[in-house]
């Protein structure tokens, strides 16, 4: 892999973890208020 | 305070899916609009927004007011005029924004002709103003895939977008990421901006994208913050908008985003960060 691809690969990974995770817990909350949505009885 | 606040969601399913509507577009497309708006872009995002009216237009057309034809022909739409206003600007002398402006002109035009051509004057204020209290349990899985898409993606590519906003040269010096990156972000306008169109109507979908992002700006200095504040912008405004509209009887889609404008009203007189008020106060010598 030459210079460039490396430092592109590097550019997306550096602090990739607690970002993916962030973006993970609030996927999360959002299908969990989804279901919540949809699935609690109501009038209409 | 309970029949204030929590009884209209309490009761009416149709309350708790605009809720959950209105907070998937609010953290799907507020990021996108901070990303715009540091970039410079906000018209362009009213321009996309008014661009994907005549293929949800031909949609309708083909299977009247049916989810899936309209998204997809917003996708084409959107996507098309971003790409040809593009082109347009590296083989002809006219600049990028005039372009836009040219072409989001037409299909705003060509999609009201279309629409009201064949369909009623209903139809045509569904498409314009959207029905955020009439989401479906479909309309909603669709918000809710496009920010989970939309979040996962931003978190993929949170750092090329930054040094994009902040040194573009820089960023194609270093990887070859730009025009990923460049591509790959407006398909995110045009896909929020096609999801918020369900709800808000093209022509308030743009506004829950810009609003919460202008008014962020003057709560935090980093972009992460940006992101948060104008998230939590976006779905008070949400909350508000949307018991506002079920105690007085307003229109949803416009009260919302009156409401966006009101925060975006106080944050920038009382914002810390650059407001009319931070602004006026005296500061230290030493201090930047």
């Amino acid at each position: 892999m030459n210079e460039s691809g490396i430092s592109s690969i590097r550019l997306l990974l550096l602090g990739a973890g607690p970002r993916l995770a962030g973006a993970a817990l609030v996927i999360a909350a959002l299908w969990a208020g989804f279901f919540w949505a949809i699935a609690t009885p109501g009038a209409l | 305070m309970w029949d204030l606040f929590f009884q209209p969601f309490a009761d009416f399913g149709f309350m708790r899916r605009a809720l959950m509507g209105c907070f998937a577009i609010s953290i799907g497309a507020t990021p996108v609009g901070v990303f715009l708006m540091l970039r410079r872009m906000s018209l362009t995002g009213d321009a996309m927004a008014h661009a994907i009216l005549p293929g949800a237009a031909v949609g309708f057309l083909v299977s009247g007011l049916s989810l899936g034809a309209m998204t997809i022909g917003g996708l084409i739409a959107g996507m098309a005029v971003a790409l040809l206003s593009g082109f347009v600007t590296r083989v002809t002398a006219l600049r990028e924004d005039a372009s836009l402006a040219a072409f989001y002109l037409i299909s705003l035009a060509l999609g009201v002709l279309i629409v009201s051509t064949r369909g009623s004057n209903v139809d045509l204020m569904h498409v314009l103003f959207g029905t955020v209290l009439a989401l479906d349990n479909a309309a909603l899985i669709l918000l809710c895939s496009i920010a989970s898409v939309s979040v996962l993606t931003l978190a993929v590519l949170f750092r090329p977008l930054v040094l994009e906003c902040a040194d573009p040269q820089f960023l194609r010096s270093v990887s070859g990421f730009s025009a990923v990156t460049h591509f790959t972000f407006l398909t995110l306008v045009v896909l929020n901006l096609v999801g918020g169109f369900h709800a808000l109507g093209t022509l308030m979908a743009v506004g829950i994208m810009i609003l919460p992002a202008a008014a962020a700006r003057f709560w935090a200095v980093s972009i992460g913050g940006m992101i948060a504040a104008a998230i939590a912008v976006a779905m008070l405004s949400s909350l508000i908008g949307l018991l506002l509209s079920y105690h007085y009887s307003l229109p949803s889609g416009p009260a919302i985003i009156l409401v966006a404008g009101v925060f975006y009203g106080v944050s920038l007189v009382a914002g810390p960060v650059g407001g009319l008020v931070a602004r006026g106060l005296p500061r230290r010598s030493l201090e930047i």
